[in-house]
């Protein structure tokens, strides 16, 4: 057994919970409804400015954290 | 005897039914009863304070599965309710001289099983020989027609009451206890967690809620906003798209819009006509005031009770949005007529046919809510007021004529491209004038314009917007939706809708899940998902009206519950060390949001959690039972870090263990660490760094 690398639930033998893999899943499938709507966004900026937006989900806030540390570290 | 249900019921109905209206009040301490004559009958009318006896296990012992229940005096399960003791020592010593008895307590399940235990446990009477006064509202009349008219008692009624009690007792405790007990196995710690028959589902549909709010990605779009010129008057256009799904787009419309000469094609008028909302019955009124007023449920509901027993509204809990044939509306118009806020109308109603607007639902007992056409004989504070006005506005409303509404639109055309514009124009007010300023429609009128005329589009741009997550429930939200789904009563709806905030669930008026409150649902949702679907709750609601029209039998309904929770409970045995570790786990999430720090070791019932004093701004551990003056317990803690509580206990004292994370360093103590017999050696030498460190390092508050 494993524990969600963001948020310490058991996470069976994923890196992610159920809740955050979920969070990942929506984020990545969000992308493609952004790139159409805004022309040339990057992921990085595109999980950016996700992140500055009220309405977005605390998972999803989470996982986007926990992937721009990984890219500053 | 005649039983009521409150000290206020008790003196209204004596006062009705006194040949001479005025009851001898009698007074044995603190509470009283009446003694009043009707023709030959002298009657003695006492009260009871809501349910004088409650369900209690059999067996002993704080555990799990309890299945035996019986009933006893409210105050030997509640030490609280003191005040139930005297009621029922006075209606016992009452009885001894009654030679007929006869239930006048509110017209509904719990109240026909309140009187039917009162009856039974505390009269020490024969059900079968007594009666039973039937009514809608305290006016004089009703209860005088109740009282010459009263008939047996009902029971399949309070068979029903009585199945719902015993069944949600018996997944209340057991539940409970099995929730509790497996975080006091895992983790040695006695917090009470708790749910029950309806509240599982209806935390569970905050948890969905949550769920999709934390998933939920905004994207997005863009609207366009233009103005028109038209003769030197300047107006609002609206896009025939209202969203567009790409920066680029919008940027193009724009751009082919701005400028140009645009040519009204159209204006079309719709003409619309709009009957009186049907009468109220509770999940309306409590809907309405709080659109209008804000009051949430259960606090309407309490209103609405007090104007019954003030006699002014007729019963409010019903489902009905009928008004009945045999209801005396000139009576009650007339009544109205004496009020000088509703004068002017019901003057100009009772000229007309006095046949209401009818809504769909029924009740079997009771009419829609409607006032009762009488005065009120004392001030009514403020937000009695307004939900009176709201009642009776409504009724009012039911005599209007349809209102007219007519929906204007011109659409304007440039090139390939669409506007339009709106307008709303009132024709006729007809029943909203009574509804007042609980109807709210803004006339607009369209632009002086007409086919064929040109609009210069004087100004075109865009607005970058996101979409929004799904809304968060509010109290009139959630409590609409368990009545969608047929859960709960609509006596219980309301207190259900507040339990799932007082239990820590949710947190602030937006029932936002806290911490808590997910971990149950998890545990929940993961080891016994049946308690939270509310497929078996509405099964027995089902099963509960079945017994009420005589279908179905009590000790069957009970048989099947016990068989299915005793299932229920031997899985639950079964993944205890499980279902305890999560709802550790989910604690100590909670804790840590919360700066609680687990149970009090000090006092039964208390939480430890961080304060901060308010003079010197330390923090500290200390009792939430300290404010109402039952525990002191504290303890001292470090001035800096971050504190969470871990799962462990400590080896030296037993005291909880905590993590401290302070800037990159992170240690574990326990919270008794500045007595702990176990730590003095680390305190010595903390006390050691910290002299040293005061030398280059002034108002270091590190402790
Ligand atoms: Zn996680």
């Amino acid at each position: 057994m494993r524990d969600c690398k963001i948020c310490g639930r058991k996470s069976g033998d994923e890196e992610l919970c159920e809740y955050h893999q979920s969070a990942l899943t929506n984020l990545k499938s969000a992308y493609e409804i952004w790139s159409e709507a805004e022309e040339h966004l990057a992921w990085e900026e595109y999980i950016k400015q996700v992140n500055e937006l009220e309405e977005t989900g605390r998972w999803v806030k989470e996982i986007i954290e926990n992937i721009m540390s990984q890219n500053g570290s | 005897m005649i039983i009521t249900e409150k000290p206020t019921a008790a003196k209204r109905i004596a006062a009705a039914l006194d040949a001479a209206k005025s009851p001898e009040e009698i007074k044995k301490g603190k509470i009283a009863y009446y003694e009043c004559r009707r023709g030959d009958d002298e009657l003695v009318v006492v009260y009871a304070l809501g349910h004088l006896f409650e369900l209690q296990q059999v067996e002993k012992g704080w555990t799990y599965p309890r299945l035996e229940s019986k009933w006893v005096p409210k105050y030997e399960v509640d030490k609280k309710a003191t005040n139930i003791k005297p009621i029922i020592n006075l209606i016992q010593k009452l009885s001894k001289d009654i030679d007929e008895f006869i239930i006048a307590t509110d017209y509904d399940i719990e109240g026909s099983l309140i009187g039917y235990l009162t009856l039974k446990l505390a009269c020490k009477a024969d059900p079968m020989k007594a009666h039973r006064m039937l009514f809608s509202s305290l006016t004089d009349a009703d209860l005088e027609q109740a009282y010459s008219s009263k008939g047996g008692l009902d029971f399949p009624v309070i068979e029903a009451g009585h199945v719902r009690h015993e069944v949600d007792w018996l997944y209340g405790i057991n539940m409970t206890r099995a929730l509790t007990l497996s975080i006091k196995k895992v983790a040695g710690w006695f917090k009470v967690v708790s749910t029950g028959r309806v509240q599982g589902p209806t935390l569970s549909f905050v948890a969905e809620r949550e769920r999709l709010i934390n998933l939920f990605v905004p994207t997005p779009f863009w609207t366009i906003h233009t103005i028109g010129n038209h003769k030197g008057n300047e107006m609002d256009l609206e896009y025939f798209k209202k969203q567009l799904s790409s920066r680029q787009d919008a940027n193009r419309i724009v751009d082919e819009l701005i400028g140009q000469d645009a040519t009204v094609d159209s204006l079309n008028q719709r003409t619309v006509t709009q009957q009186p909302h049907p009468p109220f019955n509770l999940s309306s009124l409590q809907a309405e005031a709080y659109k209008h007023f804000g009051f949430k449920p259960s606090r309407t509901l309490a209103i609405a009770q007090s104007l019954y027993l003030d006699a002014l509204i007729s019963y409010p809990r019903t489902n009905s949005e009928m008004l009945p044939p045999t209801l005396d509306i000139k009576g009650i118009l007339t009544g109205l007529g004496g009020m000088k806020d509703y004068a002017q109308m019901a003057k100009s109603i009772l000229r007309g046919n006095l046949v209401p607007v009818q809504g769909k639902k029924t009740d079997p007992a009771h009419p829609s809510i409607h006032p009762t056409g009488e005065k009120p004989t004392k001030q009514l504070s403020p937000s009695d007021k307004k939900v009176y006005d709201l009642i009776v506005r409504r009724f009012l409303s039911l005599f209007g004529e349809p209102m007219i509404k007519n929906h204007l639109r011109a659409d304007i055309t440039c090139g390939i491209h669409k506007l339009y514009t709106r307008g709303l124009q009132i024709v006729k007010r007809g029943w909203s004038e009574f509804y007042g300023p609980y109807f709210k429609a803004e006339e607009k009128t369209l632009p002086n314009i007409k086919q064929g005329e040109t609009i210069q589009l004087v100004s075109v741009d865009f607005e970058n917007k996101y979409t929004q997550g799904p809304p968060r429930f509010n109290p009139a939200s959630l409590l609409k939706l368990l009545e969608k789904e047929n859960l709960g009563t609509k006596a219980t709806r309301s207190s259900i809708v507040d339990s799932v905030k007082s239990r820590g669930y949710t947190q602030g008026d937006k029932f936002e899940l806290s911490t808590l409150g997910f971990a149950v649902f998890e545990t929940l949702a993961q080891y016994i998902p049946d308690i939270l679907s509310p497929r078996m709750t509405r099964q027995l609601e089902i099963e509960m009206d079945n017994i009420q029209e005589g279908t179905e039998k009590r000790e069957n309904v009970i048989k099947v519950a016990k068989t299915r929770l005793l299932s229920y409970l031997e899985e639950f045995k079964n993944k205890e060390d499980q279902i305890g570790e999560t709802l550790v786990n989910g604690l100590q999430r909670y804790w840590k949001d919360t700066e609680e720090l687990g149970p009090c070791p000090k006092c039964d019932d208390g939480i430890l959690r961080v304060v901060r004093s308010p003079k010197s701004g330390k923090r500290f551990v200390g009792c939430s039972n300290y404010k109402e003056g039952k525990c002191d317990q504290t303890f001292p803690l470090p001035q800096r870090g971050t504190i969470s509580p871990m799962e462990g206990m400590c080896p030296y004292c037993d005291h909880r263990m905590i993590k401290v994370v302070s800037g990159r360093r992170s240690w574990t103590t326990c919270i008794n660490w500045s007595r702990c017999p176990g730590r003095q050696e680390d305190l010595k030498a903390l006390d050691e760094r910290r002299s040293k460190k005061k030398v280059d390092e002034t108002g270091g508050q590190e402790s």
